[in-house]
């Protein structure tokens, strides 16, 4: 979903003119597009986001026969959509019903990686975090062993590690 | 009879542009002017984004809802 001002449009342009298909988003009058500014420091980044009509979207806003036409699904940034993650688990369950299926949680702004994450990984097939994600989703320190955690709940935990790299998980 | 899916690849996520601002200072003091030496108005400055997955999905001639 995006809003009906300039900064949605200036997406789907962009978007379009790469080859997606935007014919499924939905433009919601009197609301505004989401915006992260970044700010680049020499080794890290500041990311200020503007959740605008990230946050607005519903499951019931979903066409679920068009979302699922797919060979596969993928959400990102879960803990942004707040109106869709208390069923973001029903989502993955109907998309792992006949399609594979990725997550990319993203960063939790308010840090407090509610168990209600860990709820959604058994219709995950493929597990994206970065680095910190995954600690934080795994509850340990440790990347190697947070992989690990996460490993013995879905198939495929690919942590991403900036310059090092990733770290790959295949199962326990 | 299963029907072929009309996409490699949907998703279901945040839609928004990013905003980089290059040259900042690393601290910043209230109510004081700050100057960016450079700026860029993308899909793609965050790598795990669904529009930065979208994009290059796109581009590497998927098909993408």
């Amino acid at each position: 979903m995006i809003g009906d001002a300039a900064l949605g449009e200036i997406c789907l342009t962009r978007l379009a003119r790469s080859g997606a298909d935007v014919s499924g988003v939905r433009r919601l009058a009197g609301r505004q597009t989401g915006l992260t500014v970044v700010l680049p420091q020499p080794h890290e980044r500041f990311i200020l986001t503007y959740l605008g009509v990230i946050a607005e979207m519903r499951f019931e806003d979903l066409d679920l026969t068009q979302v699922l036409n797919a060979r596969h699904f993928h959400l990102s940034s879960l803990f942004l959509q707040r109106a869709l993650r208390p069923r973001v688990g029903e989502l993955f369950k109907l998309a792992k019903a006949g399609i594979s299926t990725s997550l990319d949680t993203n960063d939790d702004p308010e840090d407090r990686w509610e168990e209600d994450v860990l709820g959604v990984l058994p219709w995950v097939d493929v597990l994206l975090p970065n680095q910190y994600e995954a600690c934080r989703l795994a509850r340990h320190d440790e990347p190697a062993d947070a992989a690990a955690i996460l490993g013995e709940r879905v198939p495929l935990v690919i942590m991403k590690r900036g310059e090092r790299g990733v770290l790959a998980q295949r199962g326990k | 009879m299963k029907t072929e899916a009309k996409f490699d690849l949907s998703l279901a996520g945040e839609l928004n542009l990013d905003l980089i601002l290059y040259g900042i200072p690393t601290t910043f003091e209230l109510d004081r002017e700050h100057l960016a030496s450079g700026l860029c108005l993308t899909l793609v400055a965050r790598r795990q984004s669904s529009l930065t997955i979208s994009h290059f999905w796109a581009i590497a001639s998927r098909s993408i809802r």
